[in-house]
């Protein structure tokens, strides 16, 4: 009983001395915890007045008469002329003035000129020079058609056919001159 | 019971024993709750600081991000003055330990604004504290700390800063070393700067940095090349009334105030009142249409010789020695036909224009502007005809650049502004001309730029229109021929305006490059020209080669020598 009673006020002892010594624990670990908060604030702080400063520094050393030096003195930049703006995407496109790459396929096109007699050029039945006439003007000639209704080649103005064509021309011009001749004696 | 006898000593403490026995457990009870109540008061404390504490750091250090002054920026957010943390460097005579005779001159050959016999005296002086400089830069600190002196003190003092050095100046003003705004908009704005429920948000004011660089820069290229003892220039969006440029030069640095001189803070786009000449020939141009005195441009006045009013005799600078319509009165800027015009105008209703356009009235806007405009007392018909083209009546070059805001954007007067406006907030405006008017009057402008006095203005690809003003400044009992003050007001793009700029050199010097004029043709024009091409693209006008106004059935009005005519 006596043991009990004097165990018990030991007890009481114990566990109020662990309960202070737990609630200083804690409060111990709480200043310890707002200690690093306070010091993370205050680095945080310290970090925006460094931006904030090192800002500042810069937007005063690039100022605008700093800018301006360097544009005049160093750079030597102008205003851009008009010429330099564009107002749209065609006004773009029409600076180019010859298309980059050659065009890999060339077109040509031939009409049917089979019934257009007149159009055949005079020239052609010039009489041929005698000096030049032993080496052949025109090697080959072939003048195709395109498919007409009988799909029939028209000419094949050869050598021999432009000879024959030029002798003949000759004359005919031969016979009408003198015949112009006589008529206006 | 075996019950031992107790001696009497024992007997005694007994009885003692019995008789302590109450004190012993009240002075016990007393202890216990001492040490229970220094339990409860440890507790209590802890519990305090884990659930109240936390608020109460907090608010006793207060927002550390909020700056003691807000910032001032421009439109696009270029900060212009800013608070920042500054070193200050103090001294304590009284502690001092090293010999005055020695550190003197030391500290004079780090900070020579004091001679050597003056940091004697301070430092002799056995005063508890004194300044040796404020706003000191951290590199003198370090060379300050390095003489090793232990009685120095180095402060950390909210300094406010400009970053922009001297652009703007005159718009900014500059604090005292107390911090309270002297002049400028840190005057104006210092209760909303001091705020401390707004002082986290910068205040936007309506200048555009980079166009105000620009303004500043030509403009002092201009001063240095004609010799001009001042100039101003002006840049103003024509729908709005916001001031993107304001510059007076010569100009100061506001980090370092009092070390500039008072001409130098004189701001004359606001303060200076100038008769500017031929400038005020559209504004009576315009009243003449707007009234209906001028019913058809192309009506011709005799402009053959000069006018003989009273004792006055009014005549051409470039006289023409003919009939001129209004579009030739503006390209040739006829002294004779603009009076006679205004004669026809009649005072009444020429006074009611220019109180339309807030001539009587100090400019209508932010910043302290001292005096009035110099109106005429009595309008004698000189008066109104020297008033018609300038002479007479004084303004300042704000009022000129917002009139002729009124003459392009439509007709519409705005008052002036130099805090940016977000589009809700723009005023209606009052009505001063007409639509027709002020399209007719985009019309004459471009063409006096095209075909007049404004060539050196042409903006390739900016159609600018405006008009030059030559005047001969007031001094000495009459006008002084060589003394001139030369302007042009301009506007751009004219399909459009949306832009007013005007530039005036005061006296400037013609040269070389003039051929020796020293007229607003050929020496405020040109400037109008580079500040329009290097602003042109910032404020989004896009230069264009084929677009223009239609001027044709203006310049068909023109008259032209026989050997011109194509």
């Amino acid at each position: 009983m006596t043991i009990t009673r004097k165990f018990r006020s030991v007890a009481w002892a114990a566990a109020v001395a662990s309960a202070a010594l737990s609630c200083y624990l804690i409060s111990h670990r709480v200043a310890a915890e707002r200690n690093a908060l306070d010091a993370v604030e205050r680095d945080i702080q310290l970090a925006r007045e460094d931006i904030l400063s090192l800002n500042t520094e810069f937007q005063t050393r690039s100022r605008m008469s700093q800018i301006e030096v360097w544009n005049r003195r160093d750079f030597t930049l102008t205003a851009p002329a008009p010429g330099q703006f564009l107002v749209s995407e065609l006004a773009l496109a029409s600076l180019i003035e010859q298309p980059a790459a050659e065009a890999p396929i060339q077109q040509a096109s031939a009409t049917d000129e089979s019934d257009q007699d007149n159009l055949i050029d005079e020239d052609v039945f010039e009489a041929p020079d005698a000096d030049m006439l032993d080496g052949p003007q025109i090697q080959q000639v072939a003048y195709m058609v395109p498919e007409g209704p009988d799909g029939r080649p028209t000419a094949f103005l050869d050598d021999e056919l432009r000879g024959a064509i030029a002798g003949e021309a000759a004359r005919e011009d031969a016979g009408e001159d003198s015949g112009e001749e006589n008529s206006d004696r | 019971m075996n019950r031992p006898v107790a001696k009497p000593a024992e007997v005694r403490k007994v009885s003692l024993r019995r008789q302590m026995q109450p004190i012993v457990q009240q002075r016990l009870m007393i202890a216990m709750l001492l040490l229970l109540f220094g339990v409860v008061a440890v507790s209590a404390r802890i519990g305090w600081l884990t659930f109240a504490s936390g608020g109460e750091a907090y608010a006793a250090s207060g927002n550390p991000n909020l700056p003691p002054r807000a910032d001032i920026v421009d439109r696009n957010g270029v900060t212009l003055a800013r608070t920042i943390d500054a070193w200050s460097i103090a001294i304590h005579p009284d502690r001092i330990i090293s010999d005055p005779e020695e550190l003197a001159p030391r500290l004079h050959a780090l900070m020579p604004e004091r001679t050597t016999q003056e940091y004697v005296e301070i430092l002799t002086s056995g005063r508890t504290f004194s300044y040796l400089r404020r706003r000191a830069l951290p590199e003198l600190v370090a060379q300050v700390n390095a003489l090793g002196e232990p009685a120095m003190e180095y402060l950390r003092e909210p300094e406010r800063l400009y970053p922009q050095t001297n652009l703007a100046a005159h718009v900014l003003g500059w604090v005292n070393l107390d911090g309270e705004g002297v002049t400028g908009m840190e005057a104006v704005l210092e209760q909303r700067l001091m705020d401390p429920a707004r002082r986290n948000e910068p205040v936007a004011l309506s200048i555009d940095s980079r166009v105000q660089a620009a303004v500043q820069s030509e403009l002092a290229a201009a001063m240095r090349r004609f010799n001009a003892i001042g100039a101003a220039g002006i840049v103003l969006d024509a729908h709005t009334g916001e001031l993107l440029a304001l510059t007076s030069l010569p100009n100061f640095n506001p980090n370092a105030a009092n070390r500039s001189s008072d001409r130098a803070r004189f701001n004359q786009a606001t303060m200076g009142f100038y008769e500017l000449g031929s400038t005020f020939k559209p504004i009576t141009m315009a009243a003449a249409i707007e009234e209906g005195v001028v019913t058809d441009i192309s009506r011709r006045y005799d402009a053959e010789e000069p006018l003989q009013v009273g004792r006055h005799t009014i005549s051409d600078l470039h006289p023409q020695r003919r009939y001129l319509n209004v579009p030739e009165t503006l390209v040739h800027s006829s002294n004779i036909v603009t009076a006679r015009i205004a004669d026809e105008l009649g005072a009444e209703r020429m006074q009611a224009v220019f109180r339309d356009l807030h001539f009587d009235d100090p400019v209508d806007f932010e910043l302290p502007v001292r005096g009035r405009p110099i109106w005429p007392d009595y309008w004698a018909r000189t008066t109104i005809m020297t008033a018609g083209y300038g002479h007479g009546i004084a303004i300042t070059p704000l009022h000129l650049a917002n009139s002729y805001a009124t003459l392009v954007n439509g007709g519409v007067y705005r008052p002036l502004t130099l805090m940016r406006l977000s589009p809700e907030d723009v005023p209606a405006g009052e009505r001063v001309f007409s639509e027709a008017t002020s399209d007719q009057m985009r019309g004459l402008l471009r063409l006096i730029v095209q075909e007049g006095t404004g060539r050196n203005a042409d903006a390739e690809g900016y159609r600018v229109g405006g008009k030059t003003g030559t005047a001969e400044k007031a001094g000495g009992g009459g006008y002084r021929e060589n003394a001139l003050i030369t302007t042009f007001a301009a506007a751009f793009p004219m399909d459009d305006p949306r832009y007013v700029i005007l530039i005036m050199l005061d006296e400037p010097r013609g040269d070389a490059g003039t051929g020796g004029a020293s007229s607003a043709g050929w020496t405020a024009a040109p400037v109008v020209r580079q500040v329009v091409s290097r602003i042109g693209p910032l404020l989004g006008v896009i230069p264009s080669e084929t677009r223009d106004i239609d001027t044709a059935h203006l310049r068909a009005m023109l008259w032209r020598p026989p050997s011109e005519r194509s």
